[in-house]
C-alpha cells in the first residue's frame, strides 16, 4: 500500500478532495472567530476577516475565566473517563468472557437502555436520583451520574472489541492459575488498547461538549462551571443579540485539548504498534 | 464485575424508565399531576400526522447512514497507515465531531444561506443552477442540509470505530495473502471486511440508534423550518418537554412521543439484530 | 493505559485543593440573595449596582447579591433548577403568571409585604394575570416594552422613496418593498422577516402590532374566544412579500440577529423592532445608515384608529421555596430592585420605559438615538391578556407560517387556529385551569389613537 502506481495516486488525489470538503467549513469557522459579530452575520460568505480581531479571543478567555473553567473541566472529564473506562471494559469483559445465569437477558435488559433514552425527559428522574443520594449540588454528582448510568455504547464497543482477543489466551493463562479479574487487568486490558483509546476518545467529547447536565449540577455554585457551560454563556454576554464572535472564539480556543488529546491516542488507531500478542 | 453497571441500572436506569413511563399517562392541570390514562397515547396516534411526519423525516435522514458508513469505513482504510499526510487527514476528517451543535448550525447557516450564501454561489458558478434555492424553505432541501450537515459531522468518529476495529485484524493475514499474490482489492474484500464483520454489525447498529435519537443538529439547523415540516422524532420530544415559542410544556404528552419513539428505535434494533445474526451463523 | 488513568487522577487533585478550601463557610459569611435574569439589555448597568450594593447596603446589612444572567433557554434552566431545589431567590419569569404559578416556581409577595410597600405604588401594579393571580400581587410591573417599524432612510431616498414619508399601511409595506426590491438589484431587500425566529417573529411582529390595526389581538374578550381573524390582513401582507420575493431571501432560516445585522448593514429596508433594539442599534449592530422610525403600519381598513400596544409585564419574582433564614435578607434585595432609584436609573440609560409615571416625568430623558421614538407611548396602550392554552397539533405561528408558504389558504389557517385554540380553551376551562372571568370583558371597547 505504498504511494508507487497510478491508482495510488488517484487514491491520494481523492483523499485530497474529501479532506478538503471537510477542512472548508472548519477554516470558515476558524476565520469567522476572526471577525466581529456584525460581520459575521453580515458577511458570512467571506471567508477571510476584513480585519483579523484577536481581541475576540481575549475578551473570550477573560469573561468565560478560561483558567478556572477548564480546570473544572478536566476534572470532570478525566475522572469521567476513567470511571467509564472502568466500568465499561469490566462490563463488557464479564459479558464477553464471563458465564453466568441470565447473561443474555441482563444484556438484552442493557442494550434496551440504549434505545428506551428519552432524551431531556430523563433529566427530572436523575436529578431526584442525584437529589436523593445529596449529590446534586457538586461536580462529583455529575462525575457519579455519568459513570454509573449505564454507558451501552462503551460496553457494546468494549465487548465486542474483547470478542475478537482470542480465547487461547485467557485459557493459557486460566491454566496458570490466574483469576477472572487477573486476566482481565493483566491480559485483555493490555490487548485492548485500541477500543481504551476510542472510549476514552468518545467520553472525552461527550464530557467536554456537555452543556445541561454541568450546568444544572453547578447552578447553586457557579465556580463549579465547567469550560462548556461558560463557553455557550459567551454567546449571551451582549446585550441583545448573540455574541457569536465571542461564542466562536471561546469554542476554538476550547476545543484544544479535544484535539491534543486525539494526537496523543492517535497512535493506537494505526496498525502495527498495539499488535504484541494477539495471534490467530 | 458486573456489579457498576448492574447497580446503576438498577438506580440510574430502572427508575428513570419507570418515572418517564409514569409520567407518559400524566397530565398537569392547575398545578396537579393528574392520571389520565392513555389519553396521550390515543392522542399521538389518533389525532397528530405532525408526530408521524416527524418520524418519516427521521427515517429519511437516517439514509445518511448509507452514505456515511460506506464513506467512514473507505476512509479509514486508505488512512490506516502511519504516514504524516495520513494524520493530517485523520484529523481533519474527525475534527467536525467535536465543535458543539450551537457553531455548526451557524456555520451551516452560512453555506447554505440564500443571500449570498457559499453553496448557492458555487452552484451558481458552475451553471448548476440559475437562481439562489431557499435552503430552508421546502422541507426537502431542509432535510438535506441536515443530512449533509450531519455526514459531515460523524464520518469522523465512525471512521474512528472501523480504525479500531482494524486494529484488531492480524497484519500476518495480509502478509500471507501477499505472499499468495492477493491484491489489495482482493485482500480488502477477502480479508478486511469479513474480519471486520462483527465490529461492522455494531457500529452500524449504534450509528442507526445514534441516528434516530439525534436532535442537536435538526434543531440549530433548521428548529423545524419550514413550518414544522422537518422534526424529527427526537426534535419532537424536545419540544414538547421545553417551552417552546408559541407553546408550553406539555410533559406528559412529550414522554408518550418519547416512549413511542423508544419503541420505535427498539423494533428497529431487535429487527437489525435479528437480520444480522442469521449473517454470523453462516 | 495506566498513564492516562494516573494523569487523571493527578488533575482531579487540583480542583479537589481548592474546593476544600471555600468549603468552610465563615461564620459571619453574609447571606447570599441569588438573583436570576434574562435580561442582558441592561447587563452592564445591573452588574455594576449589584457591585456597589454588596460593597455599600450589602456589607452593612450583611447581604450579598449573587446575580447571575441566563440566555434564550433561561425558562428551561429555571424549571429543571427548581426541580432540583437549587433554584433562584429573585428571578425573570419567562411564561404567564398561571403557567409559573402551577409549576410552582413563584410565590405572592404577600406574605413578605408586611409594611403594604405593594399598596404605596403610585399606579396600579394589581393587574390580573400580568402581575397577580387568584387575588394576590406577585410581581411590580415596572418596565414596558414597545414595537414600532425601522426602516432605512438612505435606501428609501435611493430608491426614489420620501425618506419622510413612511408606510401607513400594509398596502404602503408591500409597494415600498417592491420599488426598494426592484430597485436594488438583488443586493438589497425591502423587508426582513426572521421566521426562523419563530413564535418571536409572530409574537412580536405578529400578534403584538396587530393591535393597532383592531383595537384587539388575536382573543375576542367580548365573547371570550379566540380569533385569529385579526391576523388575516397580516398574514396576507407576509404572503404578498414573499411571493413577490421582496423579503431578504431565506426568511425561514433568517434568525432575528442577522435581521437585524443586515438592517444595521444597509441591505434592508424596513423591519420590525422592539424597544430592546434600541440598544442593538446603537451598540451591538451599530446602524451604518439612517434610522427612520415610526408607528407599526395597519392594515388599510381602519388607519390609524386604536392604539398600538404596550407590553407591560412584572420583572422581579420572588422564587417559590424560600429559606426562611434568607426571607429578610431576600426582601430587602427585591425591595432595591425596584426601587425608584433603580428603575430611573434604567430610564436615564435607555434600558427601560418605566410604567411609573412619576419616573418618567422626573428623570432626565436619555439622549440615545431612537429610544424618544420608542418611548413615546402616547398612541401605546396595554390590551387585556389573553390566556395561554395548551394546544393539540401546530401552535398559531406555524399554522399561519403555512398558510404563507401556500400550503393552505389563509380563512383556512385562521379556521384552524381558531379550532385548536379555542378547543384547549374548552379544555382548561373544564379543568377548572382557566376561569374565563378573569379574561372576558363584555363591554370591551379598544382605546383610540390620538
Amino acid at each position: 500500500m505504498i504511494r508507487r502506481t497510478t491508482s495510488s495516486r488517484i487514491i491520494f488525489v481523492g483523499l485530497c478532495a474529501i479532506t478538503a470538503v471537510f477542512l472548508f467549513p472548519l477554516l470558515i469557522t476558524l476565520f469567522a472567530s476572526l471577525k466581529s459579530n456584525m460581520e459575521i452575520l453580515t458577511a458570512g460568505g467571506n471567508l477571510f476577516p476584513e480585519v483579523p480581531r484577536w481581541e475576540n479571543y481575549v475578551e473570550a478567555w477573560n469573561m468565560a475565566n478560561f483558567k478556572r473553567y477548564t480546570v473544572n473541566s478536566l476534572f470532570v472529564t478525566s475522572m469521567t473517563i476513567a470511571g467509564i473506562l472502568l466500568v465499561a471494559t469490566m462490563t463488557g469483559y464479564a459479558f464477553s468472557r464471563g458465564s453466568f445465569r441470565g447473561k443474555n437477558l441482563l444484556f438484552s435488559l442493557f442494550i434496551a437502555t440504549m434505545f428506551l433514552s428519552w432524551g431531556p425527559i430523563m433529566i427530572y428522574p436523575q436529578l431526584q436520583v442525584a437529589k436523593f443520594l445529596h449529590i446534586h449540588a457538586s461536580l462529583w454528582g455529575y462525575i457519579i451520574l455519568r459513570v454509573f448510568t449505564v454507558n451501552m455504547t462503551m460496553i457494546f464497543l468494549a465487548k465486542t472489541y474483547i470478542d475478537s482477543v482470542p480465547r487461547s489466551l485467557d485459557e493459557a493463562a486460566r491454566i496458570d492459575g490466574c483469576s477472572f479479574f487477573r486476566i482481565y487487568w493483566n491480559i485483555i486490558l493490555p490487548l485492548i488498547k485500541p477500543i481504551i483509546a476510542t472510549i476514552a476518545l468518545l467520553t472525552f467529547g461527550e464530557t467536554w461538549n456537555d452543556y445541561l447536565l454541568p450546568l444544572v449540577f453547578t447552578m447553586s455554585k457557579p465556580v463549579l462551571k465547567t469550560l462548556t457551560v461558560a463557553v455557550v454563556g459567551l454567546k449571551t454576554s451582549g446585550q441583545v443579540a448573540s455574541s457569536w464572535n465571542l461564542m466562536l472564539a471561546g469554542s476554538m480556543m476550547s476545543i484544544i485539548p479535544m484535539i491534543i488529546l486525539y494526537f496523543s491516542m492517535s497512535n493506537y488507531f494505526i496498525s502495527g504498534l498495539t499488535r504484541g500478542a494477539i495471534k490467530e | 464485575m458486573i456489579l457498576p453497571s448492574f447497580l446503576g441500572l438498577i438506580i440510574f436506569s430502572v427508575y428513570t424508565i419507570g418515572y418517564v413511563l409514569a409520567l407518559s399517562f400524566t397530565r398537569r392541570i392547575g398545578g396537579q399531576t393528574v392520571f389520565i390514562g392513555f389519553d396521550h397515547y390515543v392522542r399521538l396516534f389518533t389525532r397528530d400526522p405532525n408526530y408521524w411526519t416527524a418520524v418519516a423525516n427521521t427515517f429519511i435522514i437516517s439514509g445518511k447512514l448509507l452514505i456515511e458508513l460506506p464513506l467512514a469505513l473507505i476512509l479509514a482504510v486508505l488512512l490506516n497507515r502511519k504516514m504524516r499526510s495520513a494524520n493530517v487527514f485523520r484529523v481533519i476528517i474527525f475534527m467536525p465531531y467535536i465543535l458543539s451543535a450551537v457553531i455548526i448550525g451557524l456555520i451551516f447557516s452560512f453555506l447554505f444561506a440564500s443571500y449570498e450564501g457559499i453553496v448557492n454561489n458555487l452552484l451558481m458558478d458552475m451553471h448548476l443552477i440559475t437562481t439562489p434555492i431557499n435552503w430552508f424553505g421546502t422541507r426537502a432541501h431542509a432535510l438535506a442540509v441536515i443530512i449533509i450537515a450531519s455526514v459531515w459531522q460523524c464520518v469522523g468518529i465512525n471512521m474512528v470505530f472501523f480504525l479500531t476495529a482494524l486494529q484488531s485484524i492480524s497484519p500476518e493475514l495480509y502478509e500471507s495473502a501477499a505472499i499468495d499474490g492477493a491484491g489489495t482489492r482482493t485482500q480488502f474484500f477477502h480479508i478486511t471486511l469479513p474480519m471486520l464483520k462483527r465490529m461492522t454489525k455494531v457500529i452500524t447498529l449504534l450509528a442507526i440508534i445514534g441516528t434516530l435519537k439525534s436532535a442537536d443538529l435538526a434543531l440549530v439547523l433548521t428548529n423545524g423550518a419550514p413550518g414544522g415540516r422537518s422534526e424529527n422524532m427526537m426534535t419532537f420530544v424536545f419540544k414538547y418537554f421545553f417551552s417552546q415559542g408559541a407553546r408550553a410544556p406539555q410533559i406528559g404528552y412529550s414522554a408518550a412521543a418519547g416512549t413511542v419513539s423508544a419503541l420505535i428505535i427498539g423494533l428497529i434494533t431487535i429487527a437489525y439484530l435479528l437480520l444480522t445474526r442469521k449473517e454470523d451463523s453462516v | 493505559m495506566k498513564r492516562v488513568i494516573s494523569i487523571a487522577l493527578i488533575l482531579c487533585l487540583f480542583p479537589v485543593a481548592l474546593f476544600a478550601g471555600g468549603a468552610q463557610e465563615r461564620v459571619d459569611a453574609p447571606t447570599v440573595v441569588d438573583v436570576w435574569t434574562r435580561n442582558r439589555h441592561d447587563k452592564d448597568l445591573m452588574v455594576n449596582q449589584v457591585e456597589q450594593f454588596n460593597q455599600t447596603i450589602g456589607k452593612e446589612k450583611g447581604i450579598e447579591i449573587n446575580y447571575q444572567i441566563y440566555g434564550d433557554d433561561f425558562i428551561d434552566i429555571y424549571t429543571i433548577a427548581f426541580q432540583s431545589g437549587s433554584g433562584p431567590d429573585i428571578m425573570n419569569l419567562d411564561e404567564s403568571i398561571a403557567e409559573g404559578v402551577n409549576k410552582g416556581v413563584i410565590q405572592p409577595l404577600t406574605s413578605f409585604d408586611t409594611e403594604d410597600w405593594v399598596g404605596a405604588f403610585p399606579f396600579n401594579v394589581d393587574i390580573n394575570n400580568v402581575t397577580s393571580y387568584g387575588g394576590e400581587v406577585y410581581s411590580i410591573p415596572q418596565f414596558a416594552f414597545t414595537m414600532r417599524m425601522v426602516y432605512n432612510k438612505d435606501l428609501f431616498a435611493a430608491c426614489g422613496l420620501d425618506p419622510e414619508q413612511p408606510p401607513r399601511t400594509y398596502e404602503d409595506v408591500v409597494a415600498y418593498a417592491r420599488t426598494i426590491t426592484e430597485a436594488s438589484n438583488g443586493k438589497k431587500f425591502g423587508v426582513a422577516l426572521p421566521f426562523k425566529w419563530g413564535e418571536g417573529f409572530w409574537a412580536w411582529a405578529g400578534t403584538y402590532t396587530i393591535g393597532g390595526g383592531f383595537g384587539r389581538k388575536e382573543f375576542d374578550y367580548r365573547n371570550g374566544k379566540f380569533d385569529f381573524s385579526t391576523l388575516k390582513p397580516y398574514t396576507a401582507m407576509v404572503k404578498q412579500l414573499k411571493d413577490e420575493n421582496s423579503l431578504f431571501p431565506g426568511a425561514e432560516g433568517l434568525d432575528n440577529d442577522t435581521a437585524r445585522a443586515q438592517f444595521a448593514e444597509g441591505n434592508v429596508g424596513m423591519m420590525f423592532a422592539v424597544s430592546w433594539d434600541v440598544a442593538v442599534f446603537n451598540d451591538q449592530f451599530p446602524v451604518k445608515i439612517d434610522m427612520g422610525i415610526t408607528e407599526v403600519p395597519v392594515p388599510e381598513a381602519t388607519g390609524f384608529k386604536y392604539k398600538s400596544e404596550l407590553v407591560s409585564e412584572g420583572e422581579w419574582w420572588l422564587g417559590s421555596g424560600i429559606e426562611s433564614a434568607k426571607e429578610d435578607a431576600v426582601w430587602e434585595v427585591y425591595k432595591w430592585l425596584n426601587s425608584d432609584e433603580i428603575v430611573a436609573m434604567k430610564y436615564e440609560a435607555a434600558k427601560n420605559i418605566p410604567v411609573n409615571p412619576t419616573i418618567a416625568a422626573e428623570a432626565t430623558a436619555p439622549d440615545v438615538m431612537g429610544f424618544a421614538e420608542f418611548s413615546d407611548v402616547t398612541n401605546n396602550t396595554v390590551y387585556p391578556v389573553v390566556p395561554s392554552v395548551s394546544v393539540e397539533g401546530d401552535t398559531y405561528d406555524i399554522i399561519f407560517y403555512n398558510a404563507v408558504a401556500g400550503q393552505y389558504s389563509i380563512d383556512e389557517a385562521v379556521e384552524k387556529a381558531n379550532a385548536a385554540y379555542n378547543a384547549a380553551l374548552q379544555r382548561a376551562v373544564a379543568d377548572n385551569e382557566i376561569d374565563l372571568a378573569d379574561f372576558q370583558i363584555p363591554d370591551y371597547s379598544p382605546a383610540l389613537a390620538q
